[in-house]
């Protein structure tokens, strides 16, 4: 297992490599870059073509691509993301101030998606063709297929406009004292609202997994040794049927780090989605290459911890070193 | 387990709404607002670095002069005199003696020269350098301390601790136009370098920041809000408010659902939204946004008739500006007949162009212009002007024009690709608009191709004559009433030769809430600056 774990380490250099390079290539040929995002024509009637070569070899755009990209990776080499053009802050800061605000947010989402997904899907596997069964599938598909943008404004609308149960958006109580009190009471409308999707499709995936395994023959070998109806579903047929669902909810892992831009803008949350946002819109390109990185690296992460997950869960699954 | 754990999860996330939340304390006059609606603002609260952001500046530093309150005129700020020479290149300014910063120092000459060295000093690190131009580029020695060239910007002397001169590289008898966003930074209490400019948490340290504005920074957290507390030195008198705090949207709805939730007292507003306003509740502010909305032609590009006078004047009969006006752009927008939004110039002889496709037509053919010879126009649309109003408006446009047979198809893009576009001249027409204030008017960029990195008309001058002297003439015009005069002329020009295509200018909207008292606003452009009056705003419970 070690011997394994250490190969695929080893595997993902190149492939971060690559993945390094294809973004910076991308970048490039994105039109335009940093200094044109400065330049609004309507409101630059001043600016002129010397301000603008000077702010090129601010931003060291100036430079050819190649000398560029490999200055990205010397400063990358000694543990430098480089600068924000944008931001006008370092971006290893920048990651970590919008990560600690992005980690709390989904983190929440995706919990609460796992537990009431999972539990939901367990709960109507075991009642298939009930009203239970048709309702909570019928409001999945509503789950599904209502984009985060409808969402959360209806969330917002409800909840704070109407009900005023929760804030209007932001993290904290603007001018107020910090207090985790007030952080949960701002974070519990955004997660809620995120976590919806999740909810929907963690209990579909596991509704659809616990009918498989419900008509599998050591079902019915365990009910007919007589096993009790309570160890069968959740020792026999729940163990087995999470197996696809590991690798679903394993898969969305990186999105923990990734953020959600619509989300985020709704609820003024100041998370990796909005930063990654307005890098791309202004060719911010040390940000884009930095939280590209750390997106690459939390996705080979969460395949490789999917796939020792599911030696934890599946006996049968072994990795030889 | 995972019973009791689901309880315990639904227990807690219904007791959370019931935490306490800190909001203001009892008799504590606290005024939460969106002030600054939109992407930037970190930088807008930085004086000189950004397009915009004056609504927040000048609520902690005070420039030298600002715009009226609706935007017509500009007055002086803390200069309480000034005279010029006769030739309008030496001007002389008389400080107030009462401004103080909010660390008790008094705000003389010195730092109005400290202000501008700094500010022009060869390795200034700001986002761009179009508002440290428009208020010193004119002045004497400005591009040899821009180059590094001079220790200091030459044509900015003290002459005594409450006056100061400019001296001028070239005459301009409004020099003042220029001075709206010239800002006066405290020598005494800057503490960082110009290259430091945009990375020196300055600005929102309240430990550090120094203004001579009604508030200093009393709290600040990056992209979420920031809170201003009182400058007891403020020379027009300490706020009446013990806090503002200007909360960070970076989506205009999200900053309409909490004016709607009553979590901020005054948000811009889009038109659409104003309907859905409690009328009771809410106050409504507007007015003129001096940004001109034009369709402008790449000659260089577009098929050779655009050349001709006859399809241009087609292409404005042929759509109806003012019903699109009416009732796509619900009321907001005003037909213009020139670039220059300013109603007051206008002569009488301006043709509207009122709607009149078979003239469209006539003119078509009288040019011997079958439309499908003109293509396809490739239209691109700078993104400040896509919003769902302003598409809505292109899209009828696009609809009036293929109804005289003449076809356009729309490109949405961001500025980064917008401004590449433009300049490699990979387009037909751009529609766009173009900030136009009465005083400091886009003129040099949009007519005569000098320079600029604004609008200059890609081949302008295939389409217009005459324009290079009537601005000269404009500039030089020494008194207001010539000046608006001429003004009224280049727009005469202007509406006779299209050497683009003007459309319409709008109206902004604020929405406050009727708690707050003694407020007042204007949609200015860029925020303005002008005198709100911030230090007598205040909240009745």
């Amino acid at each position: 297992m070690g011997g394994y774990i250490l190969r695929r380490l080893l595997i993902n250099i190149p492939v971060l490599f690559l993945v390094t390079f294809l973004v910076f290539s991308l970048i490039e040929i994105a039109p335009g870059d940093v200094v044109d995002y400065f330049i609004s024509p309507d409101m630059m009637q001043y600016t002129t073509e010397e301000d603008i070569q000077r702010l090129r070899e601010r931003t060291g755009l100036d430079q050819p691509f190649l000398v560029r990209y490999g200055k990205w990776l010397g400063r990358l080499a000694q543990g430098d993301l480089g600068y924000s053009f944008v931001e006008s802050q370092r971006v290893d800061e920048l990651i970590v101030a919008h990560m600690k605000n992005t980690l709390p947010l989904m983190g929440a989402a995706w919990l609460m998606g796992v537990v009431f997904g999972i539990s939901l899907g367990v709960f109507v596997g075991l009642r298939q063709y009930s009203v239970w069964d048709f309702s909570l599938t019928g409001l999945s598909f509503l789950g599904l297929s209502v984009p985060a943008f409808i969402s959360g404004i209806l969330g917002l609308y409800i909840f704070s406009v109407r009900l005023g149960w929760f804030p209007a958006g932001g993290m904290r109580t603007a001018g107020g004292d910090s207090s985790l009190g007030d952080a949960l009471y701002h974070l519990v409308l955004p997660a809620a609202t995120l976590a919806v999707m999740d909810i929907a499709r963690n209990m579909r995936y596991m509704r659809f997994a616990m009918l498989e395994v419900l008509n599998q023959d050591y079902i019915t070998t365990a009910r007919a040794k007589g096993l009790r109806p309570r160890l069968v579903h959740y020792r026999h047929a729940m163990r087995n049927a999470l197996l696809p669902v590991i690798t679903i909810v394993g898969l969305s892992l990186p999105q923990l780090v990734a953020g959600a831009v619509f989300i985020e803008t709704i609820y003024s949350w100041r998370g990796m989605g909005s930063l990654y946002l307005n890098a791309v819109s202004g060719r911010d390109y040390p940000v884009i290459m930095g939280v590209n990185l750390v997106f690459a690296v939390m996705v080979l992460g969460a395949n490789l911890l999917t796939d020792i997950a599911y030696s934890a869960v599946d006996p049968r699954v072994r990795f030889e070193d | 387990m995972i019973k009791r754990l689901v309880v315990l999860l639904i227990v807690l996330a219904m007791l959370v709404p019931a935490l306490p939340v800190a909001l203001a304390q009892d008799g504590e006059q606290v005024l939460y607002v969106g002030l600054d609606v939109g992407p930037g603002g970190y930088n807008n609260s930085m004086p000189y670095n950004y397009g915009a952001g004056h609504t927040m500046h000048i609520k902690m530093y005070t420039p030298l002069f600002v715009w009226n309150a609706d935007s017509t005129d500009m007055e002086p700020f803390i200069v309480e005199s000034y005279e010029s020479n006769d030739d309008f290149t030496v001007w002389t300014f008389k400080l107030r003696e009462d401004v103080y910063f909010s660390d008790g120092e008094q705000l003389t000459a010195h730092d109005v020269k400290f202000t501008a060295d700094f500010m022009t000093a060869p390795d200034i690190n700001v986002e761009n350098f179009n508002h440290v131009n428009e208020a010193y580029a004119q002045i004497e020695g400005f591009d040899a301390r821009r180059n590094g060239e001079a220790d200091e910007l030459v044509g900015v002397q003290v002459i005594d601790d409450f006056t100061f001169q400019y001296t001028l590289s070239t005459p301009n008898p409004r020099v003042y136009g220029r001075m709206y966003g010239t800002y006066v930074f405290p020598e005494h209490a800057i503490d960082f370098e110009p290259a430091d400019y945009q990375t020196t948490d300055w600005w929102y340290n309240p430990d550090k920041q120094v203004g001579s504005g009604p508030f200093v920074v009393g709290d600040y957290r990056r992209d979420e809000y920031i809170e201003l507390v009182p400058n007891e030195y403020y020379f027009k008198g300490k706020p009446k408010l013990d806090r503002l705090v200007s909360r960070y949207f970076p989506d205009e709805t999200a900053a309409v659902l909490a004016l709607a939730a009553g979590e901020i007292d005054f948000s811009y507003v889009s038109p659409d939204v104003i309907p859905t306003l409690d009328q009771d509740k809410f106050t409504i502010f507007s007015g003129n946004s001096y940004v001109s909305i034009f369709f402008h032609v790449d000659y260089s590009n577009s098929p050779e008739a655009w050349q001709d006078l006859r399809v241009r004047q087609a292409f404005m009969y042929a759509v109806d500006r003012q019903a699109i006006a009416d009732i796509v752009l619900e009321g907001t927008h005003s037909v213009l007949p020139c670039l220059v939004p300013i109603e007051s110039v206008y002569t009488d002889d301006l043709n509207d162009y009122a709607y009149d496709p078979d003239m469209a037509r006539e003119l078509l053919a009288e040019a011997g212009v079958d439309p499908s010879d003109l293509g396809t126009i490739d239209w691109i649309t700078h993104p400040g002007y896509a919003n769902p109003l302003m598409r809505d408006a292109v899209q009828a446009t696009q609809a009036y024009l293929a109804d005289v047979g003449i076809q356009a198809e729309m490109r949405y893009l961001d500025l980064p690709t917008w401004r590449t576009t433009y300049l490699a001249e990979g387009y037909h027409m751009g529609f766009r608009g173009q900030a136009y204030p009465i005083f400091s008017p886009p003129l040099t960029n949009l007519y005569t191709n000098a320079g600029g990195q604004g609008g200059d008309i890609i081949g302008w001058d295939w389409a217009a004559t005459g324009f290079e002297a009537k601005v000269s003439e404009i500039q030089l015009a020494p008194t207001f009433e010539e000046y608006t005069a001429k003004l009224g002329e280049l727009c005469q020009m202007e509406n006779e030769q299209l050497p683009w295509l003007p459309m319409w200018v709008g109206q902004r909207y604020g929405a406050a809430n009727n708690r707050i008292q003694d407020f007042y606003w204007y949609p200015a452009g860029g925020g303005g600056p002008y005198d709100d009056h911030a230090e007598l705003w205040y909240v009745e419970d």
